[in-house]
């Protein structure tokens, strides 16, 4: 089994670097024809579908493109996003959130969205 | 200064914008799943730091920690965080001594599930396109109830 990883803070923008790549990388080959949904996650999902986006479209082109779309929402629409909303692309098998995320109910615009 | 006990506990899979953001670690993929590589320091991320993960999202590059939101979060019963439960339960361990982690004293898994949690801890990776089978369960999503792949993510 392997041993527990530790990185220094010297480390960690080369480590971070390399884990980008590697994660396109692997993405890529996942996703070679893919189908977007992009959006924002969580609090809400705001989706805009990209339907044959063609062999060229990249994961990233996609990722791109749903951070460009926040951050013009953020600006035009503060009240559209909050600091917990990311942008994200959704794709088959589909985008999972394995830590916190708002519970339905809230998600529609509860107490978390008015702060 | 606040004693340990008062302190809010700590979510180790948290996201951009919670309470008292702290930068856990890296995701390192050199392997041949993706790992936790825990930061030896407590640092609190920069705008910059966090830019380092596009064109990815911040939660698919970084494991972030910040204060348990509780009720605010699906995984909370009002009691303990389920999430935790469940991957004590049913993840397999992916280490075997427990990580260097700064955030220990404080983190909710911890408190609640022990060295159990900390010895899966490192295989979590807050969003991923790669789920399997089991990590969906883990993470609360149900089962399709057909094949039909791509438009219904």
């Amino acid at each position: 089994m392997a041993n527990p990883v530790s990185i220094s803070l010297k480390n960690f923008s080369a480590t971070a670097k390399t884990s980008v790549a590697k994660a396109l990388k692997a993405h890529e080959a996942v996703f070679p024809q893919p189908n977007y949904r992009i959006g924002f996650i969580p609090p809400w999902w705001l989706g805009i579908i990209l339907d044959n986006p063609g062999p060229k479209a990249t994961l990233a082109d996609a990722q791109k493109l749903a951070t460009d779309i926040h951050g013009g929402l953020g600006d035009a629409a503060p009240t559209l996003t909050t600091p917990t909303g990311e942008p994200g692309v959704v794709c088959w098998p589909g985008h999972i959130i394995c830590g916190f995320i708002l519970p339905p109910d809230l998600r529609a615009g509860g107490p978390m969205m008015q702060e | 200064m606040a004693r340990r006990a008062d302190q809010p506990l700590k979510c180790p899979s948290a996201q951009p914008g919670m309470a008292d953001v702290r930068l856990l670690g890296v995701i390192s993929r050199d392997g041949e799943t993706p790992t936790l590589a825990y930061l030896d320091e407590p640092v609190a991320p920069t705008p910059d730091m966090l830019a380092l993960a596009e064109p990815l999202p911040v939660s698919h590059v970084f494991r972030l920690a910040a204060n348990c939101e509780e009720k605010k979060c699906h995984h909370f019963d009002g009691a303990r965080c389920q999430l935790a439960v469940r991957i004590a339960k049913m993840l397999p361990e992916a280490v075997d001594k427990l990580p260097a982690c700064t955030i220990r004293p404080q983190c909710r898994w911890f408190r609640q599930e022990g060295r159990a949690a900390c010895l899966r801890c490192p295989q979590i990776v807050t969003g991923t396109y790669e789920a399997d089978e089991v990590l969906k369960e883990v993470c609360g999503v149900p089962p399709r109830r057909d094949a039909t792949p791509a438009n219904e993510a």
